[in-house]
């Protein structure tokens, strides 16, 4: 082992270890519930709400496909800015909607809301279980992208698969022991890294490796002017059509992403929300950063291999072993940080509404889960399927890597189809779960076709839009073809309970 | 029958909700018209509209070639637009609920959050 990559072997160790001393740490004095665990009994303020959800929207893919994009690409990586801040606009009614909803309703997860609003455990079950199809696979690209980027680190020193062990169990000590505020701890720690390293490669990249921003703009145009307009470099079928469709398509998908939606539960107000959502786009000019690292690297590696290591390639090569560990440690957080959030995103879907018995608002089903003991039970329950599903996507990282990633591609385009469910059932009082069903089904029938046929996209558009409005047309169909019931069937009276002194001091 | 032993925070949204709703006798805040939600359209439009009107590289903005330019300015006016869009909405101002109209008891207000019917005001838990 060379002495550059002790150094940064080094670092990285000390690094994890205080990542998980961080993540355990706040814990500390903290309750012990379901509740706590999954949505630290909704009491996170607006710091560690922008916290916790910055980190969420800063993956390593931001590290490494957002610069692999751009060098490979151009323009089309723009999406993910677009969509990102648009989807805070969005974010700013449904979040503070689904927090309403389930604070009053104390539910945890969208499978937990969905149960709830249709008075069905299966309908619950069906969302907890599509939903759980197209994260896992995202679990698995946070963990393969840590083994890259640990690998690039360290100067080939740690091996992928060893990198990927030691995300896999840094994540799930702190995400078992603390839950959701484990995360947003972590994530402090993770911000504070990747705002410093990445404001750093912006004037670094620009003065080493080009003479001034000026100059790097003038290149570009002069040498480079495919990748400035759309459909970009060689990017088949990357064209306007499919910016505008794709932006839509995740801006409403990603608000109810169950990771998303497991930060706007643990908000103490309705209000920690709406400012996120006024905050957290200025966090999505830092992409533009790893973006034009990308684009750099077309002067400096043009024979770049493996386009993902685009921004590392450039940082091994000129920067000192010390500097070099820290923006690697930044890039491993930001794998981490998701990582841990995605895990205990399943876990709270399938503890409660698969298998701790539902939340009782189905009148078919008869739960207990009153009691402290099951919230306990329950609780162990998410914990263990935390673990497994973590388990499960790096046995994929190890020994399937390709397969489940190509999954991950589909995973805006297959949760979009919980868009009308989880979220238009809130404001469609008619819905029928017959119709949320059916509606689902038909989209996730439309999205695998396209898809398995090579038609997505389909001439630009994005097939999850294709099959959301197919969704959409089922839902509504089913809807209106069926007799009016009046809604929802009236709430039990225990459900209503801690609503009560609400509503009459309102009505003065 | 009620679990809110497992739950501390479940009280909060009650408590703010009635504590901030604005002046006895004031409309309460989600009922009031919101029309300030429309500028959240805003950041979409202009992100939308990028490869139809800015799709070219000429005219160059501070040497940012026109639709990096145009990306750019979208992502700096957006924060902005949906702070206006806050700071003129009354829900914000209030910290208000946000309405759920599935979530009312039939019979009820059509829409808004502050009326339960007659099922909900039936005393204390």
């Amino acid at each position: 082992m060379s002495g550059s990559a002790a150094i940064a072997t080094t670092i990285f160790g000390l690094a994890m270890v205080a990542t998980i001393a961080v993540g355990l740490l706040s814990a500390r004095g903290r309750d012990k519930g379901l509740a706590e665990w999954s949505v630290s009994s909704r009491g996170l303020g607006v710091l560690f709400i922008w916290l916790l959800m910055a980190g969420e929207t800063y993956t390593s893919f931001s590290f490494l496909g957002t610069a692999g994009w751009s060098f490979s690409f151009g323009v089309p990586i723009l999406y993910l800015v677009a969509y990102l801040t648009t989807g805070f606009a969005v974010a700013y009614v449904v979040g503070p909607a689904l927090w309403t909803y389930a604070s009053r309703h104390r539910l945890i997860s969208i499978a937990d809301m969905a149960e709830h609003r249709f008075r069905s455990r299966p309908l619950g079950m069906l969302v907890a279980v599509v939903a759980t199809i197209f994260i896992v696979p995202y679990i698995q690209v946070q963990i393969q992208g840590m083994g890259v980027v640990v690998n690039a680190m360290t100067y080939g020193s740690i091996d992928l698969r060893v990198a990927a062990v030691i995300s896999f169990v840094v994540a799930e000590v702190f995400i078992l022991v603390s839950g959701l505020r484990g995360s947003a701890w972590v994530s402090a720690l993770k911000d504070v890294l990747v705002i410093a390293v990445v404001v750093f490669l912006a004037v670094y990249v620009s003065m080493h490796f080009v003479d001034g921003l000026g100059d790097f703009m003038h290149r570009m145009v002069t040498e480079k002017p495919e990748w400035l307009t759309f459909p970009g470099h060689e990017s088949d079928g990357l064209d306007g059509t499919w910016f505008v469709t794709t932006l839509l398509l995740n801006a409403v998908t990603i608000t109810i992403f169950p990771t998303t939606v497991a930060g706007y539960l643990s908000a103490n107000s309705p209000n920690a929300l709406r400012r996120n959502a006024v905050l957290l786009p200025w966090y999505q000019l830092l992409l533009f950063i790893p973006m034009m690292v990308g684009a750099t690297a077309l002067f400096v590696v043009p024979d770049l291999k493996n386009p993902d290591l685009a921004l590392f390639s450039l940082v091994t090569e000129s920067l000192p072993a010390p500097l070099v560990a820290v923006i690697g440690v930044a890039g491993a957080l930001s794998a981490i940080v998701p990582m841990s959030v995605f895990m205990l995103a399943i876990g709270t879907l399938w503890g409660r509404t698969l298998l701790g018995g539902g939340n009782g608002a189905d009148p078919r089903s008869r739960r207990s889960g009153s009691a402290p003991a099951d919230d306990m039970r329950t609780k162990r329950l998410s914990q263990l399927v935390c673990l497994l599903a973590g388990l499960l996507a790096l046995a994929g990282s190890l020994f399937f890597p390709n397969t489940l990633v190509q999954l991950s591609v589909l995973s805006y385009q297959g949760l979009a189809q919980l868009v009308p469910a989880v979220l238009l059932a809130l404001y469609w009082r008619r819905m029928p779960a017959a119709a949320a069903v059916a509606g689902m089904l038909v989209g996730l029938t439309v999205m695998t076709l396209l898809w398995a046929t090579g038609n997505d996209p389909l001439n630009g558009i994005n097939g999850g839009i294709i099959a959301l409005a197919a969704n959409l047309a089922v839902t509504g169909a089913v809807t209106w073809l069926r007799p009016a019931r009046g809604g929802p069937p009236a709430v039990a009276p225990q459900d209503r309970a801690p609503d009560t002194a609400t509503a009459t001091r309102e009505a003065k | 029958m009620s679990d809110s032993r497992s739950e501390p925070g479940q009280e909060e949204p009650g408590r703010d909700e009635a504590g901030r709703a604005g002046p006895p006798g004031a409309a309460p805040a989600a009922k009031r018209r919101r029309r300030s939600l429309w500028l959240l359209v805003v950041p979409g439009v202009l992100y939308c509209a990028a490869p139809v009107v800015a799709n070219s590289i000429e005219p160059r903005i501070l040497g940012v070639p026109f639709l990096l330019a145009w990306i750019i300015m979208a992502t700096v006016v957006s924060p902005v637009i949906i702070w206006v869009a806050a700071r003129l909405d009354p829900a914000y101002r209030a910290d208000a609920i946000e309405p759920i109209p599935a979530d009312d008891v039939p019979g009820g207000a059509a829409e808004g959050g502050e009326e339960r019917g007659p099922a909900a005001t039936g005393g204390p838990a």
